[in-house]
């Protein structure tokens, strides 16, 4: 009669959770756009531990450098990025550094991108049967009908109702949901170790968000690969992952624990995030300072300062460190709210 | 208190170019509003929302039905909108797209005032006034869309509705492509505006938290039809409605611990919107169904004082999980998390 | 294959009414060139007298639309008309010269799309490469150099100084008899003959006419490739396939798959076009073809084989851009719908 939901929660709890070497580590990442006279800082030094076999939520909102870093890591920042400086080191790599031949086999095979907007990124004129075959093809070198039958069987993964059918479809004749699937198995069909989720799940209706993102965390406990899981909508990180990482204007603010960053959160921009999506006056005035004029972009010190319900005279003097402030819990903040 | 807004028996279908078939957007919609409160209208793609949004403010015309302001018919052939004209107000969902991008705001904002056939010194007052009234800095006024945040440009839209001093505003997804904080002030803005003019609002949106909480009265919409209708506190604590509990639960709390309970959980895709089948529109997807629905639609029965559904089993569905508050729960134990964590300095309100 | 089959037929439904009101607009722009055609006939000497009669026995005094009237049921009945100056029926000009100019600007197209979009594709691959530098170059001087001087050039340094091309004197060797004709084209009914030497002339014949103006229009055809090519490679899908690791050489490869339509449209226009354009080259080589034809026909006032040339071409230009249309509902699966 009726159905349980299962609840992510479960699955995490039971997740294998090893102290081993990073399986990823982003060090110190940082990519500027070519502007008409200075170039534009769009990361200003991101690092980042990825261990195997987690999951971690990365919270910006937009123009924060989501999409900048979801691609910077694979080495191909979006137009008109340039890569300044910073290493990826991946299997003892630093793969940034590596000859674009060598780099090139790696993405799409031991790490991927799910990406956003997916109609507008899959070929047209290509069956996506065809495309996510493409990639067994490329990859694993297999043979035309081998490559047919993994992509089939990708989209039984996926759940694409009537998959055999959809194997011949163009991406134009498939709904917003079904695109980001079959997106969803290009990137798994060559078992990744790593798996980027760029912002997958915006503009999908919330029940089909809520399929996707299940699946994507059970394909990705299944084939035990770590996942980014970059998105606008803290709530998600909240349910789906093992860490979270907070962005803002291209710097990672709080890292910390799913725990600890919801009930004991440090970083002032977190906790007018957390007060936004809650929905309560008193705490929206106590951590929001109402933008009435024209933008202004906070040169020096902190990136928040200007908008810092908390700021200080030196907030906008030094930048703050990325200050380790409990077990497991870093926030980039002179001032960091300590729990009582 | 009589109505400000009736729309009864509302049908509207779109013909296919080049085929026989329609797309069957909007089927037999109830619904009122009261002066000063919020209708929450949520659904997902198909739902047909936005389509009922567009039939209010007049931009589509319905095929069959009637809408009313004011107790006076404003659609179809008996209906004229020349009374009406500045009363209902409409804000759409992408800002940057629904600002001229080469006028100025003020000229934005005077926009609607137009065919008022007032003097420019009043519409320049109201202008003022309006732009006052969502809290931005007057001199941008002389600015342009592109200088502004996306909040800032909703909120210059919200002044543009504003200026006319409408009775009624229908908002269509404002906060969708908005970040958190924006959306955030966004709701704000809303809220005050009503509490200080008593306009009632129609929000559109496939948010439940922000619906949740602007609404006094919410409608969910299901392919065209609105499946269940009640005040917002009761609909959400305890849906009667399969597709209304299905909804809830995908909605994601930035609590690690805090889930809306359901126990129903909505597989596959939603169907096409122009081969419905016979019975319940929800029949192929709903965990709660028997034979009856697949041939029968369900008609509506009375659940409370103002509540509707449109399901044999709404029972079943509403006793299969304990009312629960989730949302309020929430946001308790946010201003718990948050307000205990404040600094001691004092709190600054707009930096220099 | 049917959604093709259906498309085809609503396209062959509109030919007669577009090849009637071409035909109508030609004969009256015909007519409204200056000069009286029975004087330019019967010469400076003639007397007025026998200038009336002949306009007389021509028609040339009936009112417009009855001489355009009649013309058009000639037509339907294979009579184009008659030309003053070769005194041959119309038709039968046009049947031995338009395959000879379809021969020759063909092998050209041919060339000009392999040359061009090679290089086009070389070129967008790597934008900063010396290959897109040369496209560049050759894309100018293409667009700079009028066809019948390179023809002239061709024809001065390979015949001329180096003697390995035969004279332009035509399309084959004076003491080689033509083949049967069966198409018109001189290479194609060689070899459908077995005459190998009728075919090793002709085609000698053809290596500098189709060199120059192969050449020549090999440059827009370049430059669209490159510029389509290379918008197609900044686009959302192309950088994706490379999020995805697809190795360089797919990736461009797709991207020209997406190109393709622009490119086929080019080529397309190029085709109607050069149909009348290669005239030039025709010229200096002799080649006795359809464009030479027409063009005496309009310095002499002799209407017959101009209308007739129009109407060839028009219903070339026609068939080209149906079949064109046909390749855009195979390559992209969304028009159609």
């Amino acid at each position: 009669m009726s159905q349980l939901a299962v609840t992510s929660e479960q699955g995490l709890e039971s997740r294998p959770r090893t102290a081993a070497a990073p399986l990823v580590d982003i060090k110190d990442l940082r990519v500027d756009f070519s502007g008409a006279d200075e170039p534009k800082q769009v990361l200003k030094g991101v690092s980042l531990s990825v261990l195997p076999g987690e999951i971690i939520g990365l919270v910006g909102e937009s123009g924060a450098g989501k999409t900048t870093l979801a691609r910077s890591i694979l080495g191909v920042p979006p137009a008109p990025g340039r890569i300044r400086t910073g290493e990826v080191v991946f299997d003892g790599r630093n793969i940034l550094a590596l000859p674009e031949l060598e780099l090139r086999k790696l993405r799409g095979r031991r790490l991927s991108v799910v990406v956003p907007n997916p109609r507008a990124e899959l070929n047209p004129t290509m069956t996506i049967g065809r495309q996510i075959g493409a990639m067994a093809r490329i990859h694993l070198g297999v043979s035309r009908a081998e490559a047919a039958r993994l992509a089939l069987a990708m989209l039984r993964d996926v759940q694409i109702p009537d998959p055999e059918r959809r194997m011949n479809a163009y991406p134009h004749e498939l709904s917003g949901g079904m695109a980001q699937r079959v997106v969803i198995a290009m990137a798994l069909i060559c078992n990744p170790a790593f798996i980027i989720s760029d912002d997958a799940t915006s503009g999908l209706d919330v029940t089909v968000q809520a399929q996707i993102l299940s699946l994507l965390s059970r394909l990705a406990t299944g084939h035990r690969s770590s996942l980014l899981f970059i998105t606008r909508d803290i709530g998600i990180t909240a349910h789906f992952c093992d860490r979270v990482a907070v962005l803002y204007a291209g710097e990672i603010m709080e890292l910390a624990p799913r725990e600890s960053l919801f009930l004991k959160p440090a970083h002032p921009y977190t906790l007018t995030l957390l007060a936004a999506f809650s929905h309560s006056p008193k705490l929206r005035d106590t951590w929001s300072v109402p933008q009435t004029g024209r933008r202004q972009v906070q040169v020096g010190g902190c990136s928040y300062a200007n908008r810092c319900p908390l700021a200080q005279p030196t907030c906008s003097e030094r930048r703050p460190p990325f200050a380790e402030i409990g077990p497991g819990h870093f926030a980039r903040c002179h001032f960091p709210v300590s729990p009582e | 208190m009589s109505a400000i807004l009736t729309v009864e028996n509302l049908y509207k279908r779109f013909p296919i170019v080049g085929s026989k078939q329609v797309v069957q957007a909007i089927n037999n919609v109830n619904l009122s509003i009261q002066p000063g409160e919020t209708l929450g209208l949520v659904g997902e793609s198909g739902s047909g929302k936005t389509t009922v949004g567009r039939c209010i403010i007049g931009l589509l015309e319905p095929s069959a039905g009637t809408i009313s302001f004011n107790g006076k018919p404003i659609s179809g052939q008996r209906g004229s909108r020349g009374d009406i004209k500045g009363k209902v107000q409409f804000v759409f969902q992408e800002p940057a797209e629904s600002l001229d991008p080469r006028m100025k705001i003020g000229q934005s904002i005077s926009e609607p005032l137009l065919p008022m056939k007032l003097d420019r010194a009043t519409r320049q007052s109201k202008t003022l006034e309006a732009i006052g009234l969502v809290r931005l800095d007057p001199d941008l006024l002389d600015a342009y869309p592109s200088e502004l945040s996306a909040g800032q440009q909703q909120r210059v839209g919200i002044a543009r509705a504003m200026v006319t001093q409408p009775e009624l505003v229908v908002l269509d997804e404002p906060t969708s492509t908005l970040d958190p904080t924006a959306r955030a002030e966004i709701i704000d803005l809303l809220q005050r505006i009503q509490a200080e003019r008593n306009t009632a609002y129609l929000f559109i949106s496939h948010d439940l938290s922000t619906v949740r909480f602007i609404s006094h009265r919410v409608a969910v919409m299901y392919l065209g039809m609105i499946v269940e209708q009640g005040a917002a506190e009761t609909v959400f604590n305890r849906p009667h409605h399969p597709y209304a509990s299905g909804l809830l639960s995908s909605v994601l709390l930035p609590h690690p611990h805090l889930k809306i309970e359901s126990t129903v959980s909505l597989k596959g895709e939603i169907p096409s919107p122009i081969n419905l089948p016979k019975g319940c529109f929800l029949a192929s997807r709903c965990p709660f169904v028997i034979e009856r629905c697949r041939t029968e639609m369900p008609p509506m029965s009375i659940v409370g004082e103002g509540h509707f559904v449109h399901c044999f089993r709404h029972e079943h569905v509403a006793a299969s999980v304990p009312a629960s508050d989730t949302f309020n729960v929430f946001m308790r134990e946010a201003e718990r998390i948050l307000s205990r964590n404040s600094h001691d300095t004092p709190l600054q309100t707009q930096p220099r | 294959m049917m959604r093709v089959l259906g498309y085809l037929a609503k396209r062959l439904v509109f030919v007669i009414p577009q090849l009637l009101g071409i035909v109508l607009v030609s004969f009256l722009l015909v007519k409204s060139i200056p000069g009286d055609p029975a004087v330019l006939m019967l010469g400076p000497t003639a007397t007025p007298d026998a200038v009336a009669s002949l306009r007389e026995s021509l028609g040339l005094e009936q009112p417009l639309y009855i001489q355009f009237f009649i013309y058009v049921k000639n037509i339907l009945h294979g009579d184009l008309g008659t030309s003053w100056q070769t005194t041959r029926p119309v038709l039968e000009d046009l049947v031995q010269r338009f395959p000879a100019t379809l021969e020759l600007v063909t092998l050209s197209l041919l060339l000009a799309v392999v040359v061009g979009v090679t290089l086009g594709v070389f070129a967008a691959k790597q934008p900063n490469g010396w290959v897109a530098r040369l496209a560049d170059l050759y894309g100018l001087s293409a667009g700079a150099l009028p066809d019948f001087w390179f023809a002239l050039v061709l024809i001065f340094v390979f015949y001329t100084l180096l003697g390995w091309a035969p004279a332009p004197l035509g399309r084959i060797d004076m003491i080689v008899i033509p083949p049967e004709p069966i198409t018109g084209a001189y290479t194609i009914d060689a070899l459908l003959a077995g005459d190998l030497d009728a075919f090793g002339s002709a085609l000698a014949h053809l290596v500098l006419p189709v060199l120059a103006l192969g050449l020549l229009n090999a440059g827009p055809i370049l430059k669209m490739t490159q510029a389509t090519v290379e918008k197609m490679l900044d686009s959302d899908f192309s950088r994706y396939e490379v999020l995805c690791g697809v190795p360089h050489n797919l990736v461009v490869r797709h991207a020209l798959r997406n190109a393709l339509p622009s490119i086929v449209t080019i080529i397309s226009v190029l085709y109607g076009y050069l149909i009348g354009g290669a005239v030039l080259v025709e010229i200096v080589f002799s080649w006795g073809g359809a464009g030479q034809y027409a063009v005496q026909g309009v310095l002499n006032s002799d209407i017959y084989p101009v209308l007739g040339f129009v109407l060839f071409s028009a219903i070339f230009s026609l068939m080209v851009y149906i079949v064109v249309d046909l390749i855009y509902v195979l390559l992209d699966p969304r028009i159609s719908n």
